[in-house]
């Protein structure tokens, strides 16, 4: 058990420092407001070395951290849609296709983006929002495809030494 | 990378190429009116053709300065922490749109000649 919590507390600061870090960047030289979303590489990295569920844990964690110490909750809850949503997409593509790391962290990025311009469209009221959609489709296109094969690089390599935390377990 | 993968990306491409080419023969041109949004309802509306300072009261108390010059809308202040819609380019064709969402402050080109909204 406490390896398992020192596992997890690791990829939470690691998903939070690479907030951190994202803040630094400046990515928006195409739309502006457009983010890689570095701490989604965390997400998916635990979704191929650990369970699915800590997936969502480290996630979700990391969304509630992040949104209170640098945004705020009107802010907040995009990540939270976006994060929900992709995490749902990832699962199941995951699960039901043949797509490789690349091709599922490609969904969650398309997803991620899509969960927040509905939000954004159920929140403001008004539908000339979705003139953004095909370039947020994009954005998440290419932030997924770069998380997706960082994501491929680092899972072979960490992924015996993260799933011995999940095999102790049972 | 597997085969899939490569299916995936390239549905997207082209989804995204259609949606951009879809704008280019749709939003045809430059607009002539500029329509600031505040949340669902209209708040104001100007021509794009006279040169305009306006401070559009946003949601929960926010400001954005919207300022037309040269036939173009530009959001050149805004209270927000962000700062998205004040880096974003001005827009004068039919269609473009700056938003702000923690002010919920859309401003989007239209045609009065040609009014595209029922």
């Amino acid at each position: 058990m406490s390896k398992r919590v020192a596992a997890y507390g690791m990829l939470v600061a690691l998903a939070f420092l690479l907030s951190y870090v994202e803040t630094l960047i400046p990515f928006s030289f195409v739309v502006p407001g457009i983010k890689l979303g570095l701490a989604n590489l965390v997400t998916v990295i635990a979704l191929y070395c650990l369970e699915e569920k800590s997936a969502l844990a480290v996630s979700m964690v990391r969304i509630f951290l992040v949104g209170f110490t640098f945004t705020n909750l009107s802010i907040m809850v995009y990540s939270l849609a976006g994060g929900l949503l992709s995490y749902i997409c990832m699962v199941i593509a995951r699960r039901v296709s043949r797509l490789s790391v690349v091709g599922v962290s490609v969904i969650g990025g398309v997803t991620h983006n899509l969960g927040q311009i509905l939000l954004a469209v159920v929140i403001v009221k008004n539908s000339a929002l979705l003139y953004y959609f095909p370039f947020l489709l994009g954005a998440g296109t290419v932030a997924g495809l770069m998380i997706g094969l960082l994501a491929g690089f680092v899972t072979v390599r960490v992924k015996p030494y993260l799933s011995l935390y999940e095999r102790q377990e049972r | 990378m597997k085969r899939q993968d490569l299916y995936l990306l390239s549905f997207l491409v082209v989804v995204i190429v259609i949606f951009l080419w879809g704008y280019q023969l749709l939003n045809h041109g430059a607009g002539d009116e500029v329509v600031v949004y505040v949340g669902e309802e209209e708040q104001a509306r100007f021509s794009l053709e006279e040169e305009t300072k306006f401070v559009i009261e946003g949601k929960e108390g926010g400001k954005n300065d919207l300022e037309i010059h040269d036939g173009q809308a530009d959001i050149t202040e805004a209270s927000c922490p962000d700062q998205i819609c004040v880096h974003q380019k001005p827009v004068s064709e039919i269609g473009e749109t700056i938003v702000c969402m923690p002010n919920q402050v859309i401003v989007t080109v239209e045609s009065a000649s040609q009014n595209r909204r029922e």
